[in-house]
């Protein structure tokens, strides 16, 4: 780690990352089931034709792949550019965790990269904003939307859209690292109390429910 | 539905909502509603055991007292009411649903 | 359902047991909804009527609204801005009407969420809150009753049980001219013991008389209860948790008393979950012998050459309606296509089929309820519309309850349809029976 860069700014973000690993952690501690003595979720049946597979892995592995396949799971199949346009913003999010980790790690090493690459990985961050933005303008115009929709919902894309313009900001070399850092930082602390804590939760969730299918014989299909 | 200048109301599932309010004529008009043009004697046989037994025990019958008192088989039953005796012949009848999966 | 008033005490014995419900389920799926909306193209229900409290993320958001308020911290110091909801009159009365009359459970929303969260759970949830605080349909609590006292939902009492056993088996043996047809009950020492659906018993004999005649040629040692013969469970469609583990229960202590090897349900849907899965939760225990459904045993008989099946005699169109708790919930997909490839001539597919079927519109209890009747016959016209597209004549369909809501909706939408168990169509081919 080069010491030199490790200013207010970048100790601050480190300290929301954790902030925002501990307290998922806990949240995540206390959605476990809780059962008295050492009865197992669902051990107590008997296995036979109707759990021929009963392969927890096997079904896990399912729920993560083909299960969420657009040619299969109708949340993707019957909105092709809802969930085009999702997956961009989310590849740009999943992307921008890298960032976080080289402008602690490596930087200002990145400056060393071409000018060129930098360009294109922020046309390819603004991209990833514009679609969080078009998620936005969805979520504030869809009369559905806007019944089922709190302040949370639009808090946190409001974040993802400025998050990713940050970082395409940075490499275009309009705005420093210490305002990508901070934006960061803002977003870690804020992890943990609104929606965006289904960063942890999808797996869970996806995990659980394969658990069960997979023991009822039901996954892997 | 109007029947001789009275109303009366069916719940959401088509079965009367104040079953004493039945009579003959209520039955014919459910039962054109079920498909049956004209009640025969047949018709009349299970509806009026149904209604009978309904008024004594508070319940509608099970199928097999219905078939031996109108000497008919089950699957003529379903063929004189194609909703079945449950929600056939008990709403032709004027009882209020039976409990349960029917 | 009729509106409810709720005291004080009503409104802690909720949080109370809301707590107790977190913590043997868990709550993951609680936390993981990012309130996409995208899962109303999924629900048969929003489908027949696109209102936003039919889609199933406002379902949900019944129960994760209540949650968030209570066990997270951004909902005990900033309730409206995460749309935390409190425990009140106003929020149960709607947590009441979303979980019981806008949803039947089927799964559908579950499979297809795009973040994975197990919405039809969740409903469950809120049925279980419900039942707790002892506010559910009438139609729904009075069935449970029925069967709590009576050991099965339409109060059949034993010598009903008998005269009916012993009725449909004379039938039988007339129609059949097969002698050894009968209807043991309470038979000790039976290999098998079938539980049956009161409707079977009731109102409709001939799939527990198709079931006979399969048992008779497949030389099968079975019997029947006369007290405790409920496939149905009642507790499960009410919410009612501790209902569903005593009608359980009861038929576990009716097993041991007749000392069978297995006990084999009827065709049923909820009763086949209920039974298979959910009872050892309830229960808490291993069970101490094989439960399975009797599609699977039909299927054995095939395989196995016990019984021997003549296709041509099914030689109208036929296709085959999943019941969602024994298919999506319950695992039992492949068996019924299996028989019915051995038993019809001419099968075909509805679409979609298998875990990704449509519910009938008359499951999760909503059958029972009768202000639910408008909206269950209105969703049904998916289903009415995938039997149109099939151009089939005969719908077969593993559940009694599925075969009301068919029938119903055969009516309403003119489809010209028959409505078979799969017990009927195996008897109908059934060989050595000569007719």
């Amino acid at each position: 780690m080069n010491l030199n860069s490790l200013n207010t700014i970048t100790l601050f973000s480190i300290f929301s990352l954790c902030w925002c690993l501990i307290a998922l952690a806990v949240q995540v501690y206390l959605s476990k089931k809780r059962r008295s003595g050492s009865y197992r979720y669902q051990e107590y049946s008997i296995k036979n034709d109707s759990a021929k597979y009963d392969s927890a892995f096997k079904a896990i592995i399912y729920n993560f792949t083909k299960a969420m396949s657009p040619f299969y799971k109708e949340s993707a199949k019957l909105y092709p550019v809802k969930f085009f346009i999702g997956l961009v913003m989310h590849l740009g999010i999943f992307c921008s965790f890298i960032y976080f980790f080289l402008l602690i790690i490596i930087s200002p090493s990145i400056l060393i990269l071409p000018l060129q690459l930098l360009h294109f990985f922020g046309f390819f961050f603004l991209l990833t904003s514009m679609a969080a933005v078009v998620l936005l303008i969805n979520r504030v115009t869809n009369i559905e939307l806007k019944e089922i929709s709190n302040f949370d919902d639009y808090f946190s894309i409001t974040m993802m859209i400025c998050f990713l313009a940050s970082i395409s900001l940075n490499l275009f070399g309009v705005v420093s690292n210490n305002v990508v850092l901070a934006i960061t930082s803002f977003v870690f602390l804020y992890v943990p109390f609104g929606k965006l804590r289904h960063v942890v939760f999808f797996f869970l969730v996806r995990v659980d429910f394969a658990k069960k299918m997979g023991h009822r014989g039901v996954y892997p299909l | 539905m109007q029947v001789e200048g009275k109303d009366i109301l069916f719940d959401k599932d088509g079965f009367m909502t104040e079953p004493s309010l039945w009579n003959e004529i209520v039955a014919k008009s459910i039962a054109k509603e079920e498909g049956i043009e004209e009640m025969t004697e047949e018709h009349w046989k299970v509806v009026n055991f149904i209604r009978n037994y309904w008024k004594e025990n508070n319940l509608a019958p099970a199928v097999r007292l219905v078939c031996q008192e109108a000497g008919i088989g089950v699957r003529q039953l379903y063929k004189l009411f194609t909703s079945g005796p449950a929600r056939g012949a008990c709403r032709v009848a004027g009882l209020p649903k039976p409990d349960g999966c029917v | 359902m009729k509106r409810f008033k709720v005291d004080f005490k009503k409104l802690l014995l909720a949080e109370q047991v809301f707590k107790d419900i977190l913590n043997k389920n868990g709550s993951s799926h609680l936390n993981a909804c990012v309130r996409c909306g995208l899962c109303g193209q999924s629900c048969h229900i929003y489908l027949a009527e696109p209102v936003v409290q039919n889609l199933p993320v406002s379902k949900a958001q019944q129960v994760s609204a209540l949650f968030r308020r209570y066990h997270t911290l951004s909902g005990k110091l900033f309730p409206l801005l995460v749309g935390a909801k409190e425990f009140s009159e106003e929020s149960l009365n709607e947590l009441a009407e979303s979980v019981f009359e806008r949803c039947t459970g089927c799964g559908r929303c579950s499979i297809n969420c795009s973040i994975g969260v197990d919405v039809a759970s969740i409903v469950r949830m809120g049925r279980n809150i419900l039942a707790s605080i002892e506010e559910i349909p009438s139609e729904l609590h009075d069935t449970t009753q029925n069967q709590l006292q009576t050991g099965n939902q339409m109060s059949i009492t034993e010598q009903e049980l008998n005269d009916t056993a012993l009725w449909i088996a004379d039938d039988l043996r007339m129609e059949t001219g097969v002698e050894e047809i009968k209807i043991p009950v309470d038979q000790v020492g039976a290999k098998i013991l079938y539980l049956v659906n009161p409707r079977e018993v009731k109102f409709f004999p001939l799939s527990l008389s198709a079931a006979a005649a399969i048992f008779a040629s497949a030389k099968e040692s079975w019997t029947i209860a006369s007290r405790f013969f409920d496939v149905t469970n009642y507790g499960f469609f009410s919410g009612d948790n501790k209902s569903a583990a005593i009608i359980t229960n009861n038929i576990f202590e009716e097993a041991k008393k007749l000392q069978v090897q297995e006990i084999v349900l009827s065709e049923c849907g909820h009763g086949f979950r209920a039974f298979r899965w959910e009872g050892a939760n309830w229960l808490e225990r291993k069970y101490p012998i094989p439960v399975r459904s009797v599609l699977e045993l039909i299927l054995e008989y095939i395989k196995d050459e016990r019984i021997t099946l003549d296709k041509s005699k099914n030689n109208i169109k036929v296709t085959l309606h999943d019941p969602c708790n024994l298919v999506r919930w319950g695992g039992v997909i492949s068996p019924q296509r299996e028989i019915l490839a051995a038993a019809v001539m001419d099968f075909v597919e509805m679409i979609p089929n298998r875990e990704q079927n449509f519910c009938c519109g008359g499951g999760g209890g909503m059958l029972a309820i009768s202000e639910c009747g408008e909206r269950r016959i209105k969703s049904g016209k998916i289903k009415a519309d995938q039997i149109r597209n099939t151009k089939a004549k005969i719908v077969a369909t593993p559940c009694h309850n599925c075969a009301d809501q068919l029938l119903e909706l055969n009516k309403k939408y003119a489809l010209g349809i028959e409505i078979q168990s799969i017990s009927e169509l195996v008897f109908n081919a059934l060989k050595w029976i000569t007719k």
